[in-house]
């Protein structure tokens, strides 16, 4: 779905294309007002999406995927040395504040990396969310 | 009471006030033309259709959005639920425009100059799960424990692993989405959680904004997400009819 956004002004507000079949079905589905014995429906080959949209797996299903997710991520190479010093330093509690903010740093310091060299950057980044965006909705 | 054939019945999509006129040529449904069938102070927008079968391919949907949309441009609708179809002009007036015509007519009024967008705000998975890796020892303990181990034989230790990042995960969700809402909320008319915060969206919101304010949510919606970048993705659809503030159900 990342493919069909557009960029507007910034362009970091993701903005989809109205008239996608994905985002119609997701904004018009059990909305509307009913009368009551008037709706007949028979979405072919449409149904399955929005089933799979609605519906959150709260079980060891989920915890596995995360925990999939949290040993195929690659600390080393997406928040760079940075958090491997921050593990070292850190002692058990109370310092989560500390800790999101230095990731932030470092986040911010790759962001701003990203600005110098926009065009190659930007695609990567919009690739990575969307492989991301794949596996959160085929979880659901 | 003899079986009749019925050979068309009549597609509903929304209501629109009773003084409303629709703009020539518009279409829907099979390329068939939209009418009005008015009663007292509101006016449903219908249009043939063959009654051999039930609405649900994509053109479908795509031509009711379509109308639905045509129909906002030119002030406030109330969007029926897509499939809505009635054997005839009679049914609409009985159980909908004369039962219900007044509730609709306030309903309208209430939303004339306003717009809906649908707001969904999700983390990006890696920075977030690094986060909060970066944030628990235990769940650095658990990783480092389980991931170069088979599946089979670190099922618990994973399943733990798991918990620990979705427990975190929910409650990290729940406080960004507070803290983003109480920004958002002095700019909308209001609002509609479509879903909970929780593990499958930050914020998943259907807002109500006054349409002369359209600029400024846009703007700020910008600003944040910009500031938020890879961590958190922002995606606004709209502006809409008001989908989510129509009905009660």
């Amino acid at each position: 779905m990342t493919v069909q956004t557009q960029s507007r002004g910034g362009g970091y507000l993701e903005r989809p294309s109205p008239s996608s079949l994905a985002d119609v079905v997701e904004i018009i589905l059990d909305k509307g007002i009913v009368i009551d014995a008037y709706v007949r429906v028979s979405l072919v080959g449409i149904e399955l999406l929005t089933i799979d949209a609605r519906i959150v797996i709260a079980s060891v299903d989920t915890y596995l995927r995360f925990a999939e997710a949290t040993n195929r991520l690659d600390l080393y190479q997406h928040g760079g040395k940075d958090i491997g010093e921050m593990v070292h330093d850190l002692q058990e509690g109370g310092a989560t504040g500390k800790v999101s903010g230095a990731v932030k740093g470092a986040k911010k310091a790759l962001t701003s990396g990203d600005d110098d060299d926009d065009e190659d950057e930007r695609p990567r980044r919009t690739r990575k969310s969307s492989s991301s965006a794949r596996r959160r909705s085929s979880a659901r | 009471m003899t079986m009749t054939r019925q050979e068309a019945t009549l597609f509903v999509y929304a209501v629109v006030p009773g003084e409303r006129e629709l703009v020539d040529g518009l279409t829907g449904l099979d390329d068939l033309p939209v009418e009005l069938v008015s009663y007292g102070s509101v006016s449903a927008v219908v249009s043939p259709m063959s009654a051999d079968r039930p609405p649900g391919r994509r053109a479908d949907l795509t031509a009711y959005s379509a109308v639905i949309e045509r129909l906002a441009q030119d002030g406030s609708v109330a969007p029926m639920r897509f499939g809505t179809v009635v054997p005839d002009h009679d049914v609409l007036v009985t159980d909908l425009l004369g039962p219900r015509g007044d509730e609709l007519a306030q309903q309208l009024a209430e939303l004339e100059g306003r717009t809906q967008y649908n707001l969904r705000v999700n983390y990006v998975e890696e920075a977030v799960l690094a986060e909060i890796a970066a944030a628990d020892r235990r769940v650095r303990n658990l990783r480092e424990a389980t991931r170069d181990l088979p599946e089979d034989a670190s099922v618990g230790d994973r399943i733990r692993l798991g918990e620990l990042v979705t427990r975190s995960w929910e409650q990290w969700s729940r406080a960004d989405a507070d803290r983003i809402l109480a920004e958002l909320e002095p700019m909308l008319s209001t609002y509609r959680m479509r879903r909970e915060p929780g593990l499958s969206a930050v914020l998943d919101l259907a807002l109500l904004v006054d349409a002369k304010r359209s600029q400024e949510v846009e703007d700020r919606l910008e600003a944040m997400a910009a500031e938020a970048a890879g961590r958190i993705r922002f995606r606004l659809a709209g502006p809409m009819a008001p989908y989510d503030f129509v009905g009660g159900g």
